[in-house]
């Protein structure tokens, strides 16, 4: 697969919770080649099934993103808004967003008081979001019939490559992790793997995880993989808050199952994928496995993480050799796992 | 207009050669004198034309932008940088930019929202807590890409979007270049001295030098100046001045006084044209005139602006009808033989 034009192509599509038609549509074209049936549900989760015979496992990559909703016009003209989702109101002033009118996207950029106009106490102290608003250059007659009350807001970003095999982009957070189930596809291939296996673009992962939830349920696989991002080492992270960006985690905690958890570390160790282990204490994880693992009667569930820098940003950083290596490392996983079927001994 | 390729170059304050270049390329054919002085301003002179009022203007606009500066790179491959100009630390997280003259593409990060304390949601990050990531793995990787003393500019393209607006980085004082060069190419019954100015943005360097010389009647600064005027602002003290309501004529800022005489007289005059004008009354700021004015004795001066919403960030938003208003009031000046 080409990654850079996948990841350019589908960071740039619009995408906030429940409004996942277009990034669904657009990313069930790109697994129509690799896989045998994609269908899309009612919550637009995009279900690509490759394989038809043997274990069925669930891999979950969430396709929705973080964003920002209109809530009120101005006299002016100028719109105000909220957050859907955990976006950071430090990175929003001068930010580029494009407002999800009934007419198609709008341009906008997000204002805020200038420098020399605020008070130098002011000054110490991050911009709250009812004091920024987005500038749509338009009269305010003109914004009042374009624009709605509760239209969607999607940050504008662009993705660039960077040094030593790096991108950036917006929504990284986790079309990148989509893109894994690409990669491994193209690796199933290969293997002929005795398994069903059902790639499922989960909705609605920023509010919940309701897209994994029905899908778990709709369809009732024997193992789930969930695949999502991780704080990778940045600026300001604390020594057991983030890992290391040039190598794909492995999750360990309650939330996971732990003999397909030591049998996905084995099978790395096989196959000479390098991992981090990244401890997860709680009973859930931030991510669908919060929710597969409790579905129906409990689906045995593992969790891979891309690290991330500068997660729910427009400027998200990630390594494009982690997500071929966790592509790698979930192909190899199930191909084995499918075969070890009968023999495996859960508890 | 050479607005668009004139914002598409770097020219943070000190690194303005590309600009400067450019701007060579454009006036050598319409100038009778073209010189690069020793601070690097680019100073064209166009005799008059026609039969001459014996007037001598001096336009004044400058090629440099607020940019970043690369002190060098960390252990983890990081490049820790400081502002050139003055930039709200606010305004460049989560923001992509360009290093150095190869432009090597790197974004300002800052640590995940889900990682932050309540405390640390509420504070500003300062310039040394921010950090441009390149991508590079480690130190020896980023030295191979970029050098301390590299200048960064903002990546932010060219947007035209609403009523006739343009967003772009580098508006602030691109536009008063683009002016100066549509100015060069007219003809006018007085000798106009167009200086292309350096380092305005880090104190009006370039200014102390640019007049030095020309034997002037009065000179004008060509600006982009702080429209505030949307998200419920009222009034003059916090709107400044308005996009789209014409080009702004200054009272007086932070480092000059309108000369008064000359000040009335552009007022009346894009009131006879018919020229879209505001004043500017907000005392802050101050733009080349503060030296131009006194540095090499008494001058009259006055700042004609473009509104700016955003500026000195990735985003300065202009209405393409202000720049030419900005034109239209500086050529029927001219036109008229720069008398007042």
């Amino acid at each position: 697969m080409d990654l850079k034009k996948f990841l350019t192509e589908v960071t740039a599509i619009p995408g906030t919770p429940g409004y996942e038609k277009p990034v669904a549509e657009y990313i069930a074209k790109v697994f129509e080649p690799l896989c045998d049936e994609v269908t899309i549900d009612h919550l637009y989760d995009v279900i690509a099934r490759k394989g038809d015979h043997g274990p069925r496992f669930m891999i979950c990559a969430h396709e929705d993103e973080i964003g920002m909703v209109v809530t009120d016009i101005e006299e002016d003209g100028s719109v105000r808004f909220t957050r859907t989702g955990g976006v950071d109101p430090r990175i929003l002033p001068a930010m580029e967003v494009l407002i999800q009118t009934k007419e198609g996207p709008l341009y906008g950029v997000v204002g805020a008081k200038p420098p020399h106009l605020t008070a130098p106490e002011e000054r110490n102290k991050s911009i709250q979001m009812d004091a920024m608003f987005i500038d749509v250059g338009l009269k305010p007659e003109d914004v009042k019939s374009r624009v709605r009350i509760g239209d969607q807001i999607v940050m504008k970003g662009k993705a660039v490559e960077l040094a030593d095999g790096c991108m950036s982009s917006k929504t990284m957070d986790d079309r990148a992790c989509v893109a894994t189930m690409a990669e491994c596809a193209e690796h199933l291939e290969k293997m002929n793997a005795p398994a069903e296996v059902m790639m499922v673009s989960t909705s609605k992962e920023e509010v919940g995880c309701w897209g994994a939830s029905a899908a778990a349920f709709n369809l009732a696989p024997d193992v789930a993989i969930v695949v999502d991002v991780t704080h990778a080492e940045g600026p300001g992270t604390g020594k057991w808050d983030a890992v290391p960006l040039n190598k794909p985690a492995i999750a360990t905690g309650p939330n996971l199952h732990p003999m397909l958890t030591k049998k996905l570390r084995e099978i790395a160790k096989k196959y000479r994928v390098d991992y981090t282990l990244e401890v997860c204490p709680g009973g859930t994880t931030g991510t669908d496995a919060s929710f597969t693992n409790v579905a129906r009667g409990g689906i045995p569930t593992v969790l891979i993480s891309v690290p991330l820098k500068y997660m729910h940003t427009s400027v998200e950083v990630l390594s494009m050799e982690v997500i071929r290596e966790t592509g790698r490392l979930m192909a190899h996983f199930i191909n084995e796992i499918s075969r070890e079927w009968e023999d495996l001994t859960w508890y | 207009m050479v607005l668009k390729e004139l914002t598409s170059l770097r020219g943070v304050s000190g690194n303005e050669d590309a600009v400067r270049n450019y701007i060579l390329e454009k006036v050598k054919p319409l100038a009778d004198e073209v010189r690069v002085d020793r601070m690097g301003n680019v100073i064209a002179t166009k005799k008059a034309r026609l039969e001459s009022t014996g007037k001598h203007v001096m336009l004044s606009g400058h090629m440099d932008e607020v940019g970043l500066i690369i002190l060098g790179a960390n252990d983890n491959g990081l490049l820790s940088f400081r502002p050139v100009g003055g930039i709200d630390p606010r305004v460049v997280v989560s923001k992509r930019v360009l290093v150095g003259d190869d432009e090597v593409p790197g974004v300002i990060g800052a640590k995940a929202i889900h990682l932050q304390s309540a405390a640390e949601r509420q504070t500003v990050l300062q310039f040394d807590q921010l950090y441009i990531d390149i991508g590079a793995k480690d130190k020896a990787s980023a030295e191979r890409l970029v050098s301390p003393g590299d200048y960064v500019v903002f990546d932010s393209d060219w947007v035209e979007f609403g009523d006739g607006m343009v967003k772009c980085r580098a508006l602030d004082d691109r536009v008063g270049c683009n002016c100066m060069i549509s100015i060069l190419e007219g003809e006018y019954p007085c000798d106009v001295t167009c200086a292309f100015t350096v380092q305005e943005e880090t104190g009006c360097r370039g200014a102390h030098t640019a007049a030095w010389g020309l034997e002037i009647d009065c000179a004008f600064a060509l600006e982009g100046t702080t429209a505030n005027d949307i998200g419920m602002a009222k009034g003059y003290r916090e709107q400044v001045v308005r996009v789209g309501d014409g080009v702004a004529v200054s009272v007086m800022d932070g480092g000059s006084i309108a000369n008064r005489d000359l000040y009335r007289r552009m007022c009346e005059l894009a009131e006879e044209k018919g020229i879209a004008w505001q004043s500017k009354c907000y005392v802050a700021g101050a733009t080349d005139m503060s030296r131009v004015q006194r540095h090499n004795g008494a001058k009259a001066t006055c700042v004609l602006s473009v509104p700016c919403r955003y500026i000195h960030s990735a985003s300065n938003v202009c209405c393409f009808s202000d720049i030419d208003a900005q034109y239209q009031l500086v050529e029927a000046f001219l036109a008229a033989g720069g008398t007042f």
